[in-house]
């Protein structure tokens, strides 16, 4: 009777102990566990939508691009059964793919991808296959302008103005150059003054230097 | 009878704290072990975000096809900065608005058509941005 009596009270109070611990120890682990779990499913759905947004966009974008006309101008590099690669001013090679339905203008008239030639330039209409690739709907040889008018922007400070002749000296890397007026220029000489610093476009043709617009700006 | 009794709260007590310690002892060097989500020790490392530029033009975009002869540029700079657009016809010296937007309306050539827009920076130094555009009346289908 006694042995059975110690037998009950040592297992009523480890039973107790051991509850009141558990409890404890389940609102330890509560505290670190739970939102480690809750974070990693966060991050998997996360990373489950961006992956479906990221292959929805670029599907969407596919078929975007395969309606959208875009021109590419550039020199042919070469030409290799319906293939075209080109250098563009932008500088990497552009792979131009052609089908029967594309068309080729040469001089004016319809032709075949046969009539063009390598250093050949061409404007090419079609859309995006890939980033670097266009299915041409139009491929147009052009003429290459062997005398072509560049336009630039500068800043610089007038060195003179002759109204008669239409003129203005510029200091350019302290040397003066003379601009010319362009027919369409709108700069009024009788507004400009030496010494003044304007922000101006410039053209240079057959190794003539023009101004086509100026503006007077403030120096510090 | 109490003896027993004494003993057996003695003994409890003392099974209690063995587990309890035990306890403990798990959850340190649970707790201790690195996590995956644990960033207090991640580095960061910061990206380098691209060079913002001075000059943007936002339309028309790169290598768009137009057929009208006639579009409207825009785009963004800094706030009041002079800007000058160079077209294959047009040439513009523009000032941007207080928030930094400017807009034009520029001719088209048949064929391409480079745009160039210039920012003069207060240093007096320039930048650019250019884009091709092809004008075609006629749109292949």
């Amino acid at each position: 009777m006694k042995t059975n009596k110690l037998i009950f009270l040592l297992t009523f109070l480890f039973v107790i102990l051991s509850a009141v611990e558990g409890s404890h120890s389940t609102s330890v682990y509560a505290a670190t566990a739970t939102p480690s779990a809750t974070q990693d499913i966060q991050d998997k759905i996360k990373k489950m939508v961006e992956e479906n947004i990221s292959s929805t966009e670029a599907s969407l974008r596919e078929k975007i691009n395969l309606q959208i006309l875009v021109g590419y101008v550039g020199v042919i590099n070469s030409i290799n059964s319906g293939n075209i690669t080109i250098d563009s001013k932008e500088g990497p090679l552009i792979q131009i793919t052609t089908d029967a339905k594309t068309t080729f203008i040469k001089s004016g008239s319809v032709t075949k991808l046969s009539s063009l030639a390598l250093s050949d330039k061409i404007i090419v209409i079609g859309t995006l296959i890939k980033d670097d690739i266009i299915l041409a709907k139009r491929v147009a040889v052009v003429q290459v302008d062997p005398n072509p008018m560049t336009s630039s922007t500068l800043v610089a400070k007038i060195s003179s103005v002759d109204i008669k002749k239409k003129t203005i000296g510029l200091n350019i890397n302290n040397q003066e150059v003379l601009y010319t007026l362009t027919k369409k220029s709108t700069i009024k000489l009788i507004d400009l003054k030496t010494d003044q610093t304007i922000f101006a476009i410039t053209k240079k043709y057959e190794g003539k230097d023009y101004l086509s617009r100026a503006k007077v700006i403030q120096l510090p | 009878m109490r003896k027993e009794v004494l003993l057996a709260v003695i003994f409890g007590v003392l099974l209690g704290a063995i587990i309890l310690i035990g306890i403990n002892l798990a959850n340190n060097s649970v707790s201790s072990l690195p996590s995956s989500n644990d960033t207090s020790s991640t580095k960061t490392v910061p990206t380098p975000s691209p060079a913002k530029k001075s000059v943007e033009i936002i339309s028309p975009q790169n290598h768009a096809v137009i057929s009208e002869k006639t579009i409207s540029l825009s785009g963004k700079a800094t706030p009041d900065a002079n800007l000058t657009i160079i077209t294959e016809i047009d040439d513009l010296i523009i000032q941007s608005s207080a928030e930094g937007t400017f807009s034009a309306q520029i001719n088209l050539i048949a064929g391409e058509n480079t745009i160039t827009v210039t920012t003069l920076l207060p240093d007096y130094s320039t930048e650019s941005e250019s884009i091709t555009i092809i004008q075609s009346t006629t749109l292949p289908e």
